[in-house]
């Protein structure tokens, strides 16, 4: 999963970059609100986490062009503005979710993945043969036995899983992983999925040729 | 507690009882005189229609006798020897022959008024009771006087009513004010005020409405701290949770790093929030002794010396007179004390921060310089408000720095203004306007 973050405060922003980095999620942060649609429309993002006091361009306002831009990706509002009014109109202008600073890193993690999965529609449970996937617990059985993943490893089967039977390139599998400032190494990708078939079964990520990487859509 | 309404009631009061007791004692002996004029006259008028009688006529006597009371006037008449040729029959002793013209002679214990009128060798006298006139006097006058009493207490009424409702509107005020609950700064209304009151009220309201926007601004103040505090705090709950999440060593060392800035910057604004809350302009006036201004700056300069290093900024004072201004020498030195840690703080790593102290002919002017990235005109006058950061600036301020140094500047009657620096960042300079100095 890749979030793009908006928030100027560096002390929270780097805090949530660590934290959600940690749980595998890739994070593109942006400290001014008028970088934010440039870099959605540059990456494709599973969710924007979206503070609302930004310079330059405040949080509403961005939240109102980009849906004013026809983009749906999922966003939640990280905000210290906690009236009621507030509140509503922070929906009002397209916000699927709405945290209060300050908040819990737990809490927001799930709801995070809630609204990603949300979006992303269907069962939070993805069955594939003797592997089962729990997208909403990020827990992965193989014959009722549970698989522990690393995070890279669950960060790709998760990009991969976002949508079952379409073929992922390399190279957007890549940019799911590492956010602006990761580094890249040559073949991570390929030791990822080695990872993942030792794990999993050796068919469970199919590997077209010089296309890339799917898992098959199932149900 | 004394009621004005009362002590006007009872000084108009006493005012009219006086004047009243004046005019019924000044009216009653006019009415006195006028009365024993009058009855001379008659005695006279009687005397002068006698002297033709010839006193044969039987019966007129009779016709005096129907009316007699006390009152009576007694007629006597002697030839010029002395006889007597009639007299009023009506009393047993009768006064003596007067002299001529208006006496008053003594008879018994009663004392009469006479009028003698000599014509053709007749001695006409013509006598009356002086208790008796005296009693008529007194009748005459008080029936000339009985108005005054009720006109009097028409008049006590109308004063009453008069200044009851004149202090009207100050009792409504009153009965306004006490109705009201703590919170209630509405000014109150002058409607049917008069004039004297009106102004009183004006300054009352004018005072509430002070009062009012002190409040407001407090209140808004508390409410912008309160928002303010938010981003620290989160900030620290999730450098704790980053830091409970930590799974090795390193990560964790680094989490701990992390909270204990994130300790200090909150420390930071707690600190500049009650600096700024001390430094209301409504809270004292500033202590006006002299106090040395380049002694504040230097302690100021010392106390940053350490941070400016740490990030490797070059502090350096080119000129510095040694001046002093009237002031208070805490607020001096929490004004260049902001002003360094702000240049210090917004100029990168490595650059410059340039203080000059300069005596000027009729003012100090303290100047601060940085090589940071200044601030655009346009944003010269926000920086000044509370919270205000300026959009994409890194550094962890308060936002508070500036606010804090134009309410100290302020207090002491200095201007503080911003400019471009020579060094290519921001200018601060805050002047301070010296008293002409006493002649040699």
């Amino acid at each position: 999963m890749k979030v793009l973050l908006a928030e100027d405060d560096r002390m929270i922003g780097e805090n949530i970059q660590i934290a959600l980095e940690g749980e595998g999620i890739t994070v593109d942060w942006v400290r001014d609100g008028a970088a934010v649609e440039p870099a959605l429309s540059a990456t494709a993002y599973d969710a924007l986490l979206l503070d609302l006091g930004l310079p330059h361009k405040d949080g509403i306002d961005v939240l109102r062009s980009l849906r004013g831009a026809g983009m749906l990706l999922p966003v939640l509002v990280l905000t210290a503005r906690e009236t009621v009014p507030e509140r509503v109109l922070g929906l009002k202008a397209g916000a699927d979710d709405y945290l209060v600073k300050p908040f819990d890193l737990e809490e927001l993690i799930a709801r995070l993945h809630a609204l990603v999965r949300r979006a992303r529609g269907g069962d939070p449970v993805y069955r594939n043969g003797s592997v089962s996937v729990n997208l909403d617990t990020r827990q992965v059985f193989v014959d009722e036995s549970q698989v522990v993943l690393s995070s890279r490893e669950w960060a790709v089967l998760d990009a991969l899983l976002a949508r079952p039977g379409a073929i992922l390139s390399r190279a957007q599998l890549e940019e799911k992983l590492y956010g602006w400032s990761g580094e890249v190494e040559s073949n991570a990708i390929e030791v990822y999925i080695h990872g993942l078939r030792k794990k999993l079964g050796q068919h469970f990520v199919v590997n077209v040729r010089g296309l890339g990487y799917m898992v098959e859509k199932t149900g | 507690m004394k009621s004005l309404r009362l002590r006007l009631i009872l000084l108009v009061g006493v005012a009219i009882l006086l004047a009243t007791a004046v005019q019924f004692v000044t009216t009653f002996r006019a009415s006195m005189t006028r009365a024993d004029t009058l009855f001379d006259y008659h005695m006279r008028q009687m005397a002068l229609l006698l002297q033709d009688s010839t006193f044969d006529q039987p019966g007129w006597v009779t016709s005096m006798r129907e009316q007699g009371s006390y009152y009576e006037f007694v007629v006597q008449v002697w030839t010029a020897e002395g006889a007597r040729l009639y007299q009023t029959p009506s009393l047993r002793a009768l006064p003596p022959r007067a002299p001529e013209g208006y006496s008053v002679v003594r008879l018994g214990s009663n004392d009469w008024r006479t009028y003698v009128a000599v014509h053709k060798g007749r001695v006409i006298q013509v006598a009356q009771r002086l208790e008796g006139r005296r009693d008529r006097a007194v009748q005459i006058a008080f029936e000339s006087v009985w108005p005054l009493v009720p006109v009097a207490l028409l008049l006590l009424v109308a004063v009453w009513w008069v200044i009851t409702s004149a202090m009207a509107p100050l009792n409504r005020i009153g009965r306004d004010l006490a109705e009201r609950n703590a919170g209630s700064l509405a000014p109150v209304s002058d409607k049917g005020v008069p004039r004297e009151v009106s102004k009183l009220v004006a300054e009352l309201n004018s005072l509430l409405a002070r009062l009012d926007g002190a409040i407001a601004a407090h209140q808004r103040f508390v409410a912008d701290a309160a928002h303010e505090l938010r981003s620290p705090l989160t900030a620290l709950k999730l450098q704790v949770q980053t830091l409970q999440r930590a799974r090795d060593d390193t990560t964790r060392a680094q989490a701990m790093q992390r909270l204990v800035d994130g300790v200090e910057r909150a420390r930071r604004l707690v600190e500049q929030l009650l600096v700024l809350a001390r430094q209301d302009p409504h809270a004292r006036p500033a202590d006006a002794a002299p106090v040395s201004l380049s002694q504040a700056v230097t302690q100021a300069v010392a106390d940053v010396a350490v941070f400016a290093k740490s990030r490797n900024i070059n502090l350096e004072c080119r000129h510095f007179d040694d001046t002093t201004v009237h002031g208070s020498a805490d607020d001096l030195y929490t004004l260049a004390r902001n002003l360094i840690d702000n240049a210090v703080r917004y100029t990168p790593a490595g650059g410059d921060v340039l203080i000059d102290l300069q005596r000027l002919p009729m003012a100090v002017e303290l100047r601060i310089q940085d090589s940071g990235p200044g601030i655009p005109p346009e944003n010269r006058e926000r920086v000044f408000d509370r919270f205000y950061r300026v959009p994409g600036s890194d550094a962890e301020g308060s936002g508070l720095g500036l606010a804090i140094a134009r309410t100290i500047a302020e207090r002491h009657g200095a201007g503080i203004a911003l400019g471009s620096a020579s060094l290519g960042g921001l200018m601060v300079s805050v002047v301070f306007p010296l008293p002409p100095a006493p002649a040699a």
